[in-house]
This record gives C-alpha cells, structure tokens and sequence, in this order.
C-alpha cells in the first residue's frame, strides 16, 4: 500500500560519478604522463614542448563535447540510426582508398582529414561496430544460434571492417577489433561449438599469414630474443625493458625518466607507459593498472545492472574496447606481445583515440543512467 | 533483468582477462624488481656511456665523444610511407633500395640511418616540423670523432658504430674510456680520459716530412717515431700511408696496419750500435781495439762479404764506415749464449707493451736455433727481426746512460673528475750498459755524421748529433734468399750528443725511387724532422744568440693593420700572431708557407690603400 507514494524509478536518474570521476582521473593522468614522455621530442622536433599536449587537448575538447552529447541522447533513438552509422563508418574506413582521393587529396592511407586535422577512422570503426553487435544481437537474442541470420550478417560486416583496416596496413587495430568483435559473440551466447571452429582454422591461417612475409618472422624472432639484435628491431623492446627496470619500485621520479631523452623513440606514442613506469615505478604501474581495473570493473558493472539487453551488450563492448585495449598496451610494454601500434587509452598521443574513447565512454555514462540503483555504490 | 546466460559467459570472460591481467602485472614486478630474471634487458643495450676523451700530451683534443642524429620509424604512426620514403630519401644520402624496402615491409620499429650529419639533421628536422613525415623520430647516438683526421691515426686508432674501440689506443683503452656500467639508473656515465705522450703538432710537422718523401720514393711505409730519450715517452708516432679514423671504413686494411708495432723486419747496419755496444760491454773491446776487414768475414761457410775492404778498423770505425765483416769480427769476441742473454735485455725478441693491439713480439731466434752464422749476421742487424718501436726502447739505453727505459705512449690517465689515476713517470726498467759505454756509442755514432761518414747527410749545422744508418736486406719468399730490390733503409739519431734527449727513428719500407741506401734517402729524413724537432723544442744550437736580459720587456700592442694606415713590420710573427692584426675586410691578404712571416710586401711603411695585395710568406 505504501507503493503508491514510491515514484517509479526514473529513467532519467543521474549518471554514474564513480565512473566519471574515474574519466576524469584517467584523462588528467594520462595528460600529465603523455607532458611528461613528448615534452623533450616535441622541443627537440617542434620548438615546443607542449606541441603534443596541445595537439591532443583539441581532440580531448571535441571529444568530451560529443560525449556530452551521447551521454544525454535516448538510446532508443540512436538505434534507430544504427544502420545508418555503420554505413557511414564503412565509407569512411573505405575513404582512403578511393582512387585520387586517398593519398593525393586525403594525403593519407588511413587517416582523413577532417577541418584540417587528421582523423583515423578505424577509430570510429571500434566505436560504430560495437553500436552494430549490441544492436543486432539484441535484436535476434532468440535465435542466437541461427547461423545463417544471426551470425553470418555481423561476420560479415565485421569481416568487411577488419579487412579494410588490415588493408590500411594497419596489422595491430585490425586484429585488436577483431578480438573485442569476437569477445561479443561470445558474451552474446553464440555457441562455443563455433568459437571451437574459429580456433582450429584460424591457427593455421595464422601460421600461414606469418610465414609468408619475411619481416614478420624477423618480428617474432626479435620478440622472442630481442637481444639478437639490439641495434635493429629489438632495439625498442629493449628500451623499454631498460625503462621498466630503471624504474623500479618507487621509481626515478616524475618528469626524470631519460628513456625518453633518446633512447627509447616515439615514448609519446605507443611507449608511454614505459615512461610512466620509469617514472613512477611499479608503484605507478600498480595504481594505472588499478585504475583501469576500476574503470573496467565499473563499464562492466553498469552494463550487466542496465537491464536490457541492448545496453549490456554495448556497456560490454564499449568497456572492452577500451580496457581490453589497455591490457594489450601493458602487455606490448612488458615486451610478452610483439610490437605493435596499439596506444594506451587516454595516455598515448594520438587525438582520433581519445576522441572516439570520449565518445564511448558519453555512451557508457548514457548506459549508467538506466542502471538499477541496487548493488552499486 | 538479463538472462542467465550472459552472466554466465561473461563470467568465464572475466576470468579469462583476470587471468591474463595478473599474468602481465606479475611480468611487471618481475621486470622491475628483480632485474636478474632478465640480463638481455640490462646488458644488450648501447649504455649511456660518455666515451672519454683521448688527447695528446698538452690537452689537444684527439678523439671525442659527440652525438649525431639517427633516424628512426615508427610505423603505426607513418601516415603515408611511400611519401615518407621519397621525402626522407630526397634529404638523406642514404641506401634508395633498402629505404622504400623497410618502409614497404615493416611494421613496427627499424633504422633509417645512422648518425647522419648536422646539414642532414636540419633537413629531416624540418619536414618534421611541417608535418609531412610523422612517426620519424630523431633519436641522439654516440659518434667518435677525430678532430685532427689522419694525425697519428694508427696510434689514436678508432672506435666503431657500436662505441667500441676497434684500433690503436681506441681498442687497447676500450675499457678506461668507457668502462661497465656500474650504476644503475645513472643519467649518463662519463668515461676516463687518456693523455698520450705525443705531441700533436710536432705529430703534424713529422706527418709532413714523412708525406713529402713518400712522394718521392713511393715506398710502402715510412715511419717516424720520435722520442723523448730522458723520460720513454714517444713524441711523434709517424706512419705513412695513413687513413682518416672519422671514414675509416673507407679506407684499406693495409693503410690501418699500425707498422711501426705490428711489423717485424730486419734491421741492417743501424743494428751495428747495439751489438758493437754489446761487445764494449762484455769483452772489453776498446774504442781503439782493431779488426781487420779484407773484404769478407771467412769465418764461416759461406763468407760474409762486406760493402768495401775497410782494412783496420776501430769499433768507431765499424760505426761510422758500417763495416759488416769487421762488425762480424767483433762478435767473436763473445759467446753466443752472452750475446743472446745481450740481445733480450735490449728488449729485442719481447714486446714492448706498447698498448696499441697486435704488437709483434719481433724475431729473435732460440739459442738453440742459431747456427755458426747466426752470431756474426746478427752483429750487423741481418737474422734478427725488430719492430720500429723496439729499436726506439733499446735505443733508450744510450740517452739514459746504460739504463733501459719503458717506452710511453700514454702520459696519463685522468678520471672524470679530473684526478689523475695512472701517471707515466719515467720508468728505468734495467741496466744494460755501462755509462762510460753508453757515452762511448754516442761518441762513435757521431763519427758516422760527419763529413765522410754513412750518416753525414742527418747531419744538423750547430748540433751535435749521433747518428747510425742502415740498409737492409729483406727476405724474398719467392727465392728463399734476399730481394734485390726490397730494402728497409733506415736512420737512427740521437742528439744533442752531449746531453742525449731526443731518439729520432726513420724506417723507409721498400723504397722504390733511384737511391735505396739508408744513408741516402732516411738521412736526409733525420735530418728534416730534427730541425723540427730543435726548433718545436727550443733545443739550442751552437750559433745561436743567447742574449742576457734584465727580464722586463715591453713590447708595443700592434694594432691590426688598417686602409690608409702604414704597413707593419710583420716578419719574425708567426700564424697565430698574425691573425688578430689582419683583420681589415678591404686588404686582401694571402699567406704563404707555414711557420714565421719572413718575407712581406708591400714594405714596411707602405701607406695601404683599399683592395690591395698584402703577400706574407712563412717560413
């Protein structure tokens, strides 16, 4: 009898705080350590210390405003458009091949330029192909398993994607799409009966796909034993291991890190933890990784309490996509997975990844809204 | 509420990445921590070692460490690498091929170029900062450079790509100009300096004598080793044909070989001085004991021939007339046993310890070796083989009087810090000769430069000078016997003979001009290095004007000259006087020659007008 005065819960409730002030923790860190690794290349190339700071703050601005904005749009109302995304995103990764356009025009294989900046649309892929498996395994949630209309469609979509990004010669975001499409169909329920037949022809492709091209088992070969060839291809691996083990617990202090003073190149790209950890230490690694850990745990938190769905399957894949991104960047620094050009999100430079990150985590804030107030802090 | 079945699988996805999140962060703490776990990462890379320094014995800066930009790519960040390689390759002189191949192939991380130079820097500095090659870092790295070039090139030798010491003092010194990385987590280590004894402009002025006869006699070498006979330390380590350390893989093999330390050869008549020594000392042989040289020394089968029939002759007679038989005469003075024992406390048959890498140790055959010719051959330098840097030691015994000195090419050894950690002081080694014996050698070595005698041509007006001369056979691997056209002709000198100071070592390699004779073509060579020498040292001649002075001088400041001021009187300046006064931007000045200013026009006194020629010709 009382529920009558209890109001029903709104679905306009508020956002989440932990996670934006988790956002806010990572990008301001991430801001501070990415000043820390590019101020000496950017003094040294540009005469400018802050050149990538200033570079990436632009990005970071469009890309809180737009998140601004999906945090508040209906999520009902964008899945409407979904179909429409997808397409656009398909052009766009597709952009810079076309004939005339691409280089000459567009000066780039995989970046465009927007407003007279560049713009890597395999960015945007991330975002736009998780938007598309939310959207479509929701829609066929009870024939999951139904190949031919549940499956083949986003395989294929999801192929034609990849495929393009690879084409970019862009190995490294390729395969990392890849591996957050497939963690989606399998959350999603596809049977592991598929997954098994992944694995048992994907192997041998691989093995085929490595072995056909004389520099990517030099790659392996220098992954596995840098030291073979210290002043080559392992040369950077063994940078950073040298930046890792300088650092130490406690580390060498903020803004005293030298690997970045020459002997570790393009720190500020997809090496900026290596300088983080010089910097601060394993005390600093812990507490970055522990942020990611609190950023992933809370993305996947608000998903799994959304209560649709829809909004589970995208806080999962938009969570993903960022934390999955991050471990595979630690990994890439500890020197277990073969270099790559996978940057740490919101620490490495690089303004389409924050952009798209930013406007992922407008969706992830917009999905925290619907979320059962029970059970979360 | 969601299905069960999402819970589910993403449980088992939550696991699967706790999984793989521990097992990185445990590489992590194992990384960080315990640095052991894995040496590749403390010890595969180029340290930030600051390679010290070499320099010659005033501070004159030899070898230093600077840094060059190398070029590096970052593919994931290259934004067009077909554009990327044509821009680069249009600003580097690089490999065409292998650029457009790394960057149609790689992925990841690689090396365009090397250490590029300064202009090359700018260059790609610039298309960086317009933005059209992005993913290219320039990145320092340690490069040795030579400042003085070929100067005493095989001593200083040269480090390689990697910052190792690959020749000379370079490779012998590796680890005192760069030692281990001992400190962990050290911003940059600095490496020792080493102080050579050389001096690099006397060094240059011998350079000079050696390239000009190279010219004229086309031989395979000429070195010049002067030294400072009071104190071991070598002054001047002259070989021509040298090479440039800065490009030294352009240049031949066979132009690196360090020849006065590496090469063995026999010595001929400039021998004489030891082994005559030799018989002074230990049998007695007086300045007048007498030999009989009819021609030939028959004493053994086959004969020995000598040059001339010399008749009686004294040992100074040997000495100065380079008699052959009446050297092997000698020997028979002394047991072979006592000669050998001789012969290795000259140092002859052992290595110097000269710290430059592959020294010969020389040929001194076993006792056991010799037969009934060896002793008489050895007596007038044949059958015995020396590096030039072991004559130069024995030859210590004579300016040391009797003592055998180390010889020294490093001075000393500074650390960063500037604490002297190895200073060379003079180093007797043992006592070889008697002094009065000593001081009879050099009495009769100065016989031989005078009028008539085989060194005459070395000798220097107003200096007393001991000299010995040498033209040596060189074995033909052909005909098992001796060239008829290879020899080593050679001049040893000591001056002043007085009051011995300096060692003064001319070895020519195989001369291919007319004259082939010691006494000919490396006398002549004595003699121009000496003057050097006598004028860089201010040793003093006889005729020189030794003026008594109160001490207080004052000179006036000249003031540079000016258009429409009068000429000065610039003779007696040197080059480096010269230069602050010839200033003025509207005289065309040209310099001539190298030393002091001994000829001028226009005249002192001239009134200078705009656009005239001003002529100074040093001397």
């Amino acid at each position: 009898m009382a529920d009558r005065f209890v109001l029903e819960p709104s679905s306009r409730s508020s956002f989440d705080m932990y996670l934006m002030l988790l956002l806010v923790l990572l990008v301001g860190i991430g801001l501070t350590a990415l000043f820390s690794a590019s101020y000496y290349y950017g003094e040294l190339n540009f005469s400018d210390s802050f050149y990538f700071i200033k570079k990436d703050g632009l990005y970071i601005l469009v890309g809180i405003a737009l998140g601004l904005l999906l945090m508040n749009i209906p999520l009902d109302m964008l899945r409407q458009y979904i179909p429409h995304i997808i397409l656009a995103t398909l052009v766009m990764v597709f952009l810079p091949f076309v004939p005339g356009l691409g280089k000459k025009i567009l000066g780039a294989q995989r970046w465009i330029i927007v407003f007279g900046r560049s713009f890597q649309p395999s960015e945007l892929a991330k975002l736009s192909l998780v938007l598309y498996l939310a959207h479509i395994f929701d829609k066929k949630s009870d024939r999951i398993n139904d190949f031919a209309n549940t499956i083949f469609p986003p395989l294929i979509i999801t192929g034609i994607m990849v495929f393009i990004i690879y084409g970019q010669n862009d190995f490294s975001t390729s395969f990392f799409i890849l591996f957050v499409a497939i963690a989606m169909f399998f959350v999603a329920g596809v049977s592991l009966y598929y997954f098994l037949f992944l694995i048992a022809s994907a192997v041998p492709l691989a093995i085929i796909l490595v072995f056909t091209k004389e520099h990517r088992v030099e790659r392996i070969i220098t992954y596995l034993r840098p030291e073979i060839d210290p002043m080559g291809t392992g040369y950077q691996v063994l940078a950073a291991k040298d930046a890792l083990l300088r650092g130490g617990f406690f580390g060498v202090g903020l803004g005293q890190g030298v690997e970045k003073i020459g002997g570790l190149p393009e720190a500020h790209s997809d090496f900026v933890f290596a300088v983080l950890a010089e910097e601060s230490g394993l005390i600093g690694v812990v507490v970055i990784i522990g942020l990611f850990v609190l950023f992933a745990v809370q993305g996947y938190r608000i998903s799994l309490l959304s209560g649709s769905r829809f909004s589970f399957l995208l806080g999962f894949g938009i969570t993903s996509m960022i934390f999955l991104q991050a471990v595979f960047n630690f990994a890439v620094v500890a020197g277990l997975v073969p270099t790559t050009g996978i940057p740490l999100p919101f620490f490495s430079s690089g303004g389409s990844s924050k952009l798209v990150s930013l406007m992922m985590c407008g969706l992830l804030l917009n999905i925290s809204r619907y979320a059962e107030r029970r059970g979360l802090v | 509420m969601l299905e069960k079945r999402y819970l589910s699988r993403f449980v088992l996805f939550a696991i699967i990445i706790a999984v793989l999140l521990s097992l990185i962060l445990w590489r992590y703490i194992s990384l960080m921590l315990m640095p052991g776990a894995d040496p590749a990462a403390v010890t595969a890379r180029t340290p930030h070692i600051e390679r010290g320094p070499i320099l010659d014995r005033n501070g004159r800066i030899l070898a230093l460490q600077t840094q060059l930009d190398t070029v590096t790519a970052w593919m994931p960040n290259v934004k067009d690498p077909d554009r990327t390689a044509e821009l680069l390759l249009s600003v580097l002189d690089a490999d065409d091929e292998y650029v457009r191949n790394k960057f149609r192939s790689a992925k990841g991380f690689f090396f365009i170029k090397h250490t590029i130079s300064k202009s090359e820097s700018d260059a790609v500095r610039s298309l960086m900062e317009n933005g059209s090659i992005s993913g290219i870092s320039l990145i320092p790295e340690p490069k040795r450079i030579y400042p003085q070039g070929e100067s005493a090139a095989h001593l200083v030798g040269y480090a390689g790509k990697d910052n190792q010491g690959l020749l000379g003092i370079e490779y012998s010194y590796d680890k005192v100009l760069s030692p281990e990385k001992n400190e962990q987590g050290a911003l940059v280590q600095f490496g020792n300096q080493v102080f050579l004894t050389i001096d690099i402009h006397l060094q240059f002025l011998l350079e000079q004598v050696a390239q000009t006869a190279f010219k004229t006699h086309n031989p395979d070498n000429i070195t010049i080793i002067a030294a400072d006979g009071t104190s071991g330390d070598v002054l001047a380590y002259v070989s021509v044909p040298g090479f440039n350390p800065n490009s030294f893989n352009e240049s031949s093999p066979s132009a690196r070989l360090n020849i006065p330390a590496v090469y063995a050869y026999e010595p001929g008549s400039v021998f004489k001085i030891f082994s005559v020594a030799a018989f002074m000392e230990l049998a007695g042989i007086e300045p007048n004991s007498l030999f009989y040289c009819n021609g030939t020394y028959d004493h053994v089968d086959p004969a020995i021939n000598c040059l001339g029939v010399h008749g009686w002759v004294t040992p100074a007679d040997i000495i100065r007339e380079s008699c052959n038989a009446g050297a092997a005469f000698a020997s028979e003075s002394i047991e072979a046993a006592d000669f050998y024992r001789f012969l290795t406390s000259y140092g002859f048959g052992i290595r110097t310890g000269a710290p430059v890498p592959g020294e010969t140790n020389g040929i001194l055959n076993g006792l056991s070796d010799w037969t009934e010719r060896t002793k008489p051959t050895i007596a007038f330098g044949q059958e015995i083989s020396v590096s030039a840097l072991q004559v130069v030691q024995a030859a210590t015994v004579f300016t040391s009087g009797g003592e055998l000195l180390e010889l020294h090419l490093v001075d000393k050894i500074v650390s960063p810090d500037g604490e002297v950690i190895t200073d060379n002081i003079r180093t007797p080694v043992r006592r070889v000769l008697s002094s009065s014996t000593a001081q009879a050698m050099l009495l009769m070595m100065e016989t031989a430069t005078e009028t008539g005698g085989t060194a005459a041509r070395a000798k220097i007006d107003g200096i007393r000078m001991s000299a010995k001369t040498g033209t040596a056979q060189v074995p033909d691997p052909k005909t098992r016997g001796y060239s008829n056209d290879n020899f080593v002709a050679s001049t040893l000198a000591i001056f002043p003979t007085e009051q011995p100071r300096i060692i003064l070592y001319v070895v020519i390699h195989h001369p291919r001009g007319t004259q082939k004779f010691g006494g000919r073509i490396a006398a002549p060579l004595v003699k121009e290095a000496g003057e050097e020498i006598i004028r860089f040292l201010g040793i003093p001649k006889e005729g020189d004007i030794i003026l008594t002075h109160s001490g207080r001088i004052t000179l006036p400041a000249l003031r540079p000259i000016r258009v429409g001021e009068k000429m000065l009187d610039l003779q007696g300046l040197s080059k480096r006087q010269l230069f602050p006064l010839i200033t003025e931007e509207r005289l065309n000045v040209y310099i001539s020659g190298t030393g002091w200013v001994v000829r001028q026009t226009p005249e002192p006194g001239t009134v200078l007008q705009e656009g005239q020629d001003i002529h100074l010709y040093l001397e």
